[in-house]
Formats: structure tokens, sequence, C-alpha cells
């Protein structure tokens, strides 16, 4: 996939650095409801033919950093984990705090998410590795430009990952906060096209 | 009650590395990647939420569960090959409610400790003898001795089953929720007894315990877990704070910590500070 081609709007992918910087700084890693899109898949039989499930998505570090940064969380845990989850937790958030600063270290192309292996999600992509995701913000918490009412639907082509460098990347970051995910998948959202109805209309910002 | 000098360097005697664990026939860990070192000579009491895995945790640390990644070291030596003879001679576990066989005396309960010191076919020596009576006098109960268990009281069993463990003359002592099911007077009898032992034999003990109060009573420092993970061990000041029963058990508090006695007053329900 061509990564220039489908690459996330610009302003999206500055408006989830800045919020996840926020998240850091002023909520203890404590995510904002603009990092939790609700995925909506195809899922014949299903009411209305169609499935949905939040999820916390992440970004992917870019692929020039992806080798580095999965070794340095890695490293992060492994250093602090015996003295408690904890430090490993402060010790996280204060890495974090320098790591979302410009949107260039990220990857263009996709955002992720861990999921458990067996949920209902997994099984609908594995089926038809097509979805949307709808982020929606409406000055949830906080005002100003990180909560600016504003609705992005990103339609995907998904990756259902259980090993390899992106899956290293996501599971060691989560791992981070929330300790050894055992049976739990990457969904890598691979991004085709935007469509933003911040304004009330519906266009699309690319395709 | 005894405290750690913090300046003074213990030696790791029992070490828990990275322990995954999971009751057979679930599908989820009761314990994720949780590791805990005990010091030597040290009260470590492991406290945390119903189901956050600390009787898992203290059966793990005495081979009592598969462990189905990590491993456990008794002084440095891994735990699953640990001659099963030896392990009895150095350590005493005490489950939650320990069963025995109906009509056994307390002194015929307290003589099996010396079962890892005789050969196959011996019976106890004099000196073993002198053992179990210096038990039986170490918890008070002599003159129980020729009464069946099941006439006891519940604090006057505990401190029977407490009397075998140390006829095993044991270097460290586990003990699964001692203070359940007793009386004020008799939980803090028993807390005593355990700070004496440890004082006075030098025993290491490691005990789970709900009650915080008493962590901070007896422990020289504290493991708290949450959710199947170590949340963070240290002295009882470090570790029993307002943060920690924010995180950990989702209450908001106000705590006093002064001289081992702990004061919490629980102000509500609460958001823990860390995204957990």
């Amino acid at each position: 996939m061509s990564t220039q081609q489908n690459a996330l709007p610009k302003e999206f992918l500055n408006w989830q650095v800045a919020l996840r910087l926020h998240t850091m700084i002023e909520r203890n890693g404590a995510p904002h409801i603009g990092v939790v899109p609700t995925v909506v898949v195809k899922r014949p039989g299903a009411h209305l033919g169609v499935i949905q499930h939040s999820v916390v998505c992440g970004l992917l570090p870019h692929e020039r950093l992806l080798s580095a940064k999965t070794t340095e969380f890695r490293e992060l845990y492994e250093g602090s984990i015996e003295t408690g989850a904890r430090e490993v937790y402060d010790a996280g958030i204060a890495y974090l705090n320098d790591y979302y600063v410009s949107s260039d270290d990220f990857d263009p192309s996709c955002v992720t998410s861990l999921v458990p292996e067996d949920c209902p999600l997994v099984e609908a992509l594995r089926a038809e590795p097509k979805c949307s995701l709808i982020f929606n913000v409406f000055s949830a918490d906080d005002p100003g430009t990180l909560g600016n009412p504003r609705c992005q639907q990103l339609d995907c082509i998904v990756d259902v990952l259980s090993q390899g460098p992106v899956f290293d990347n996501v599971w060691w970051h989560n791992t981070i906060f929330h300790g050894m995910a055992d049976e739990h998948v990457v969904l890598r959202f691979k991004h085709q096209r935007s469509w933003d109805t911040r304004f009330g209309g519906l266009q699309a910002l690319r395709g | 009650m005894t405290h750690v000098e913090p300046n003074v360097p213990k030696a790791h005697v029992l070490e828990a590395k990275r322990l995954h664990v999971r009751h057979p026939g679930v599908d989820r860990d009761v314990l994720r990647d949780a590791s805990l070192s005990v010091l030597e000579g040290e009260i470590l009491a492991i406290v945390g939420p119903n189901g956050s895995g600390k009787s898992t945790l203290l059966r793990s640390l005495g081979r009592d569960m598969e462990i189905r990644r990590g491993a456990v070291y008794l002084e440095r030596e891994d735990l699953s090959a640990y001659p099963r003879k030896r392990l009895a001679r150095r350590m005493a576990r005490l489950p939650q409610d320990p069963l025995s066989p109906e009509g056994l005396t307390v002194e015929a309960l307290v003589a099996c400790g010396r079962s890892p010191h005789l050969g196959a076919f011996s019976s106890l020596a004099p000196a073993d003898q002198d053992i179990v009576s210096e038990a039986l006098d170490a918890v008070e109960i002599a003159d129980f001795r020729t009464r069946p268990i099941e006439s006891l009281s519940g604090g006057e069993r505990r401190r029977a089953w407490i009397a075998m463990a140390l006829a095993q003359e044991p270097r460290f002592l586990l003990l699964d929720e001692p203070t359940s099911a007793l009386d004020l007077r008799h939980q803090f009898e028993l807390l005593e007894l355990l700070g004496r032992l440890n004082r006075e034999r030098g025993t290491t003990i490691v005990l789970s315990i709900h009650d915080l109060a008493h962590a901070a009573l007896v422990a020289d420092r504290v493991a708290v877990l949450s959710r199947g993970r170590v949340y963070a061990v240290g002295t009882p000041e470090y570790v029993l704070s307002e943060e920690t029963l924010l995180d950990v058990f989702r209450v908001r508090s106000k705590v006093e910590l002064e001289d081992g006695v702990l004061g919490v007053k629980i102000l509500g329900p609460g958001d823990p500070i860390r995204n957990f």
C-alpha cells in the first residue's frame, strides 16, 4: 500500500498527537474520548447488518523509528517491573511526555488497537477486513481546540496481527500501562479515505 | 514490631521472578508477570482486593501452584527442583483453613512438624519431643496438648497449626490470611506472636492479609497486589497511601500512619489516579 496515497489527513494526525500529549500531561494517561473511536464492521445477520465496538486506538511510530521505540518500551517495562506496576506506569507517563511531540514521528497511514483475540470484533474483521472508524468528540471534558465538536470517519482495511514488528510495538506499549496481555491481537487500521462531518456536512477529504 | 532499616542491605532469600500463574481449568492468568523479593529475616505482608492474587502468589512462593511462566528461587535455587524433604525443613506453609484428621490431638498435630527431620521409619527422639514442647510453649497452648484439634476455638486451633509449623524449625513461614475468622483479641495476639517469632527466631515470614492496619502493624514491608500484578512493594509508610487505596481499592480515603499504627478513614468510592 502506498503510504502517501493513503495518508491520514495531516490535520487529523496533528490533532491525535496533541490529544495524546494532553492525555499524558493533564490526565496521567487516562484516554481522552477523542482516541476512542467506534469501529463499524459489516456483519451479515447482525442487527442492521453491522456490529459496533469501541476501541482505544494508538498511533504507530513511523517506520524509521518503529524498532527503536519497541526496544525502548520493552526496556522501560523490564527495567521497572520488579519494583511494581505503579513505578512502571509512572515511568511510562514520564517517557511519553516527550514522545507525542511531532506528527512526523508517527506512521501517517494507520492507527492501531490491542484487543482480546476472542472478541466479536476480531471475528467480524477476520471475516471482512474492512471497517469504518468513527471518531466523535463533542467538547467532552476540555474546552478549546482539544475538545472542539467534530466527527471524523476513517474508512480502513484491517490487518489482524498476532506477531511481527507492529504487533510487538503496540503490545509493549500497552504492557507499560496494563501489564502483559496474553491472547490479544493487534488491529492495524490502514487508512483508505476520510470523511469529516464537523460542520454538519459529509465531505470526503480524500478520494 | 520490627522495621527494616532502609540502608542495611539484606539478602533476597525468596524470589518470585515474573510469575504467570493460572488455576486449572481457567483460561486467564491469576498472576500476570508478578515479581516479588523477600528479604532475609523480614515480615512481608501481601495485601490487595479480593481476587487480586494474594493467596495465589503466596501458594506459588510455597511451591503449591503450577507456574506457567517465570520461576521462584529459594536462596538462589530454583524452587521447582528443590527436594521435597529439604524444602519442608526450610519452609512451613499454613493455608487459610487447614484440615486435620478427626480426633488428632494438639500434641500429635504439632509432632507432625518433625516429620521432615525424621528418617523413614523412625519415631520422635527426646530432642524432637523437646522441640514439640518448645513449640507448644511458644504459642502458649501447652495446656491443650491432649485435646483434639476440633475441640479448640478458632484462635486456639490457629495457634496449634502455627506450633506445628514451628516444630518444623523453618527459616521461612508462609501464612495465608492467618487472622481471618479470629476475634479482635486473637487477631492481635496472633500478630504479636508472629512478631515475636520473627524477632526471637529470625524466621522470615510472608503472609497474605486483608486488613491493611494489621499489615502495617506487623510487617516490615508490604506488597500490594492489583489484578494479578504487584502494584507496589515497600515499607508500610511508602506503600499504604491514599494514592494506593484509590488506584487499587478504588476508594477515596484519609490515611494516617504513625509508629506502625494505620488509621484509614474511607471517604467513598473514587476513580483511580492511574489508568491501569
